[in-house]
């Protein structure tokens, strides 16, 4: 396996952060409320996200160019942001999802065979 | 792509700031109503729902920094908002903005395009290969060693043979403007030609880019030639191929070698086509007979002091190979690019101190305007830090309104250079040798910014740091007025401007100076009249006129031209007057009280004359008569001299009558004329007059001089007709009026005068401005003392008189310090003025007297101000 040099601890909370929040929208478009409860769904409440690192995450995803976002009604009839994944946003989705999956190995292989 | 649209729409962030932010509140807003809604599903109360909400949420605001923080455009908004605030606050001065932008650019681009010219005339080296190993040989007269002399051609071929100091050495042949007619399809053209001898491409180090050179075989004046580039393409010679031939003046010229394009020769410039120079005709056997330029290479290797010693061997075996010439002092060597600059050197030096000072003066202005708008913005600053805004944010503000001052003048600066540089060699056209060389130099350019940049920096900065030290309270209350008035910097302003009162009086000395002689100059008595006079030069082909038609043209063709109507006389002559010397040929008294001594031998100048050559250029008969029809080929040989040749050769006897031979001829003088200028600086020179009918079998190219009732431009077309009418084959080589001829002479003068004055001008013009923004800013100060007088009855005269004397005050100081200055310039200018003394009473004097009107013109605008102070108004101000 080629070696690979992994971010940093900030780097790797936030680079989690983005991975879900892709996830989260390839499914359909949500608004940012909304993308914080999913999230907190899918992982059977494990994961809770604090809206003081969603939203800048949303702003920083948006700026790459992985999401879009425009302003819509809700089903009560209310505005809302919505964002959306755009093309490069899922083929992004796709590569960190391998580069998290790598990660994880790799530390699974620490965790495996040292100590108890 | 998705990449770069998310990127741009950030700018929005810019552009609709306001909205940008609503939609933030309401994503936020959004946000804490769902999770209040949440928490009320759950069953807590609206006001418990709502404040688990917020609690849940955690800082608003820091969530929205956040956001902003994870923006890009962040980093730019902070100077951006600067920016645009520094540009706002300009434009509500538009006086100041202006004013600092224009003494940034005519500062920078001034003396970026003076030292352009500097570094391209005198700095740059040679275009050749190795130019530092470039010499020029002169030949000096043990009499007179400083003079340098061409070369004579039998030294010149000993001296190939056997210096061994030089790789190899040329001969060329500038003595005269050698050039050709050449006949193209039906046309003929005047090409400049340039006889050279075989080792000519070798010393310079480039060979035709096709064909060949010449060789030593060649140097017989045989009729070969290698063309420019530039003639090649230009007379469809390219088309034809080498080998082909070229009809010069009538005869045919082989081409042998093409040169590279941009090829120029470096001590004649610009040359159509270089042909063999005939090194073995009778004059060229003669080792007294100096005519040659010769330009070599030092063999590597070898020192200029080496070279030095072993030509003054060979210099003392040549006196004994030659022992007919006795004068001969020998050889000299000068660096080529020595040789080519030297003339220039003075009146460039002259140009660069002159910027200097402008640059200098400039710079005060700036840093003077810079230092009075940061005093006046010293409260807002206050105010600011009192708010709590960062020192570094705060200078930063101060810094970006210098940047955004600088860029501007920066800017208008590459402008003013280009423009200036074009003046420049427009104004200089003939005084800058190697002017197709100078280009803008952009190292100079970006010194010259860095100068105003640092400038404007320490000059806007310097007060704001100073606020900084100090509190703001203090500044914001009572103080602050005393503050900005604090004597340092009053004091400090006055000297500034008082410096640039003496850097302008310096500049106008050495303008005035100069004026004084270019007016000088026009109004030496050359001895012949200048106004009126149509010249042009008729160069007749070997091939088509032989020596009786030459005579019979140059006969013929003055009095078809005297018949047109408003033609006054029409002469003929070999070299135009007061050109300089020409033709300077050894003259003995063969009869009279001194012949056969060593007062019968004077060195005079040779001018062959036809037509009413005197004439038409006033110059009176003072003896005897002058040439007419009896002065044929085959009568006795006569000569006309000039008064003081007359006095010299014949002290106080009688001229008339008398035989002088020159130049192997023998003439007897018929007529003495008055004295003419040798130069365009007026000493008279000795002048013996041959007359065209008695030497025409030399074929010299005569200038014919039409004098005219009224203008003499006006005039050309109807001269061309007659020259047509009579062959339609020669060129009017070189039309211009002979006033033009005579002024480039004091062309180097000239440009000297013209650009001291106009950096004086630009000087005086900074030095006003600087004079009133110091003025304005105390009227600004003093607006209380000024109401208390007017409410008290002092008079308008009163208030306005205030206004003066301090304008007055600190101008006086200015003059006072500027008088050394113009001093010490007056002893640097004496190299180039004429009959002017830099430092006469009369100069100094109007000068100051220019500065103190300048004053009082830059103290009206800020007098008017005081009286319109109202007094009320003036008083309740706290």
């Amino acid at each position: 396996m080629p070696r690979e040099q992994f971010p940093s601890q900030q780097d790797v909370l936030r680079g989690t952060l983005d991975l879900l929040v892709l996830k989260t929208l390839a499914l359909e478009p949500m608004h940012g409320w909304g993308i914080g409860q999913r999230i907190q769904q899918l992982s059977r409440d494990a994961l809770q996200v604090g809206q003081g690192s969603l939203y800048p995450a949303l702003q920083r995803l948006e700026q790459r160019g992985w999401i879009d976002s425009e302003w819509r009604s809700t089903e009560q009839n209310r505005r809302a942001k919505y964002y959306r994944l755009t093309p490069s946003g899922r083929r992004a989705l796709g590569e960190e999802t391998s580069s998290w999956r790598r990660y994880v190995e790799a530390v699974e292989g620490v965790l495996g065979t040292t100590g108890s | 792509m998705d990449r770069m649209k998310g990127w741009l729409k950030q700018l929005r962030v810019l552009l609709r700031k306001d909205r940008v932010e609503g939609e933030l509140d309401e994503e936020v807003a959004f946000h804490l109503r769902m999770e209040t809604e949440r928490h009320l599903r759950e069953g807590m109360s609206p006001r418990e729902a709502r404040r688990a909400a917020r609690l849940g949420f955690g800082g608003v605001e820091r969530t929205k920094e956040e956001v902003r923080d994870a923006r890009w455009v962040r980093r730019v908004e902070v100077p951006l908002a600067d920016a645009l605030y520094a540009l706002r606050t300009l434009r509500s001065r538009p006086g100041f903005a202006v004013a600092a932008i224009l003494t940034i650019a005519l500062g920078v681009g001034g003396t970026t395009a003076v030292f352009s010219v500097v570094e391209g005339v005198l700095l740059r080296p040679l275009p050749y290969e190795r130019p530092g190993q470039l010499v020029r040989l002169y030949q000096f007269d043990v009499e007179a060693p400083e003079a340098d002399l061409f070369v004579s051609a039998p030294h010149f071929k000993d001296y190939r043979e056997r210096a061994s100091s030089f790789e190899e050495l040329a001969a060329l042949y500038t003595y005269d403007e050698v050039g050709a007619d050449l006949v193209l399809g039906d046309r003929a053209e005047r090409i400049r030609l340039l006889p050279v001898s075989a080792d000519y491409f070798r010393v310079l180090r480039q060979e035709p880019i096709l064909g060949r050179g010449f060789t030593r075989a060649e140097e017989v004046g045989d009729r070969l030639a290698v063309v420019s580039d530039e003639l090649w393409r230009r007379s469809g010679l390219d088309r034809q191929g080498l080998g082909t031939g070229m009809l010069l003046d009538g005869e045919v010229f082989t081409v042998v070698g093409v040169m590279p394009a941009g090829f120029e020769d470096p001590l004649v410039g610009r040359v159509d086509a270089w042909v063999p120079q005939n090194l073995h005709t009778a004059g060229a056997e003669y080792p007294g007979n100096h005519y040659l330029s010769v330009i070599g290479r030092l063999t590597p290797g070898v020192t200029e002091e080496q070279a030095r010693r072993e030509m003054a061997a060979l210099d003392a075996a040549l006196r004994e190979k030659y022992p007919e010439v006795d004068d001969n002092g020998g050889f000299r060597l000068v660096p080529l690019q020595e040789d080519l600059v030297a003339a220039a050197r003075p009146a460039l030096l002259l140009v660069l101190g002159v910027v200097l000072l402008v640059l200098l003066v400039a710079s005060v202005n700036l840093a003077n305007l810079l230092l009075v708008r940061s005093l006046g913005r010293l409260r807002e600053v206050a105010v600011r830090s009192a708010l709590g805004a960062e020192r570094g944010r705060i200078l930063g503000q101060l810094l970006t309104e210098s940047a955004i001052l600088g860029l501007a003048g920066g800017l208008a600066g590459v402008a003013a250079a280009y423009a200036g540089l074009e003046f420049l060699l427009r104004l200089g056209r003939d005084a800058v040798p190697r002017a197709s060389e100078i280009g803008i130099d952009g190292r100079i350019f970006a010194l010259t910014a860095a100068v105003a940049l640092v400038t404007g920096v320490v000059a806007g900065l310097l007060p704001a740091l100073r606020l900084a030290r100090t509190s703001p309270l203090a500044s914001l209350g009572e103080a602050s007025r005393a503050a900005t008035a604090s004597r340092g910097y009053v004091r400090l302003r006055r000297v500034l401007v008082a410096g640039q009162v003496g850097l302008a009086l310096t500049l106008l000395v050495g303008a005035t100076s100069l004026a004084a002689s270019v007016y000088r100059l026009s109004q030496v008595d050359l001895g012949f009249r200048t106004d009126g006079i149509l010249t042009f030069e008729l160069n007749l082909p070997v091939g088509r006129y032989d020596a009786e038609r030459r005579a019979d043209l140059h006969a013929r063709m003055p009095e078809a031209l005297a018949a047109l109507p408003e033609v006054r006389a029409v002469g003929t002559t070999s070299v135009l007057p007061a050109i300089g010397t020409s033709y300077n040929w050894g003259t003995w008294a063969l009869t009279g009280p001194h012949a056969g001594t060593e007062q019968g031998f004077v060195e005079a100048e040779q001018r062959v004359v036809g037509g009413s050559y005197f004439q038409a250029l006033g110059i009176p008969l003072l003896e005897g008569r002058l040439f007419d029809s009896r002065d044929a080929q085959d009568a006795a040989p006569v000569a006309v001299v000039s008064r003081s040749l007359a006095e010299h050769l014949f002290r106080g006897g009688p001229a008339l009558g008398q035989e002088i031979q020159m130049g192997g001829i023998e003439r007897r003088i018929v007529g003495v004329v008055g004295d003419v200028a040798l130069g365009p600086e007026g000493p008279p020179g000795r002048f013996v007059y041959h007359p065209y009918s008695q030497y025409a079998n030399r074929n010299w190219a005569l200038k014919y001089l039409v004098a005219a009732e009224d203008g003499a431009e006006a005039l050309l077309p109807a001269v061309r007709a007659v020259v047509a009418e009579v062959d339609p084959q020669l060129v009017v080589h070189r039309p211009g009026t002979l006033e033009e001829v005579v002024q480039r002479g004091w062309s180097q003068r000239r440009f000297a005068f013209a650009l001291t004055g106009v950096f004086a001008l630009l000087a005086l013009a900074l030095t006003a401005i600087g004079l009133y923004g110091v003025l304005a800013f105390d009227v600004r100060q003093r607006r209380r003392e000024i109401g208390v007088r007017l409410a008290m009855g002092a008079g308008p005269a009163r208030v306005a008189g205030m206004v003066l004397r301090d304008a007055l005050g600190v101008t006086a100081a200015g003059v006072v310090v500027g008088m050394v200055g113009a001093l010490a310039l007056g002893g640097f200018l004496s190299s180039v003025v004429f009959r002017t003394d830099p430092t006469e009473p009369l100069v100094l004097a109007g000068a100051a007297a220019a500065l103190l009107v300048t004053a009082a013109v830059a103290s009206l605008v800020p007098a008017w101000h005081a009286l319109r102070v109202s007094p009320r108004a003036a008083l309740s101000e706290p």
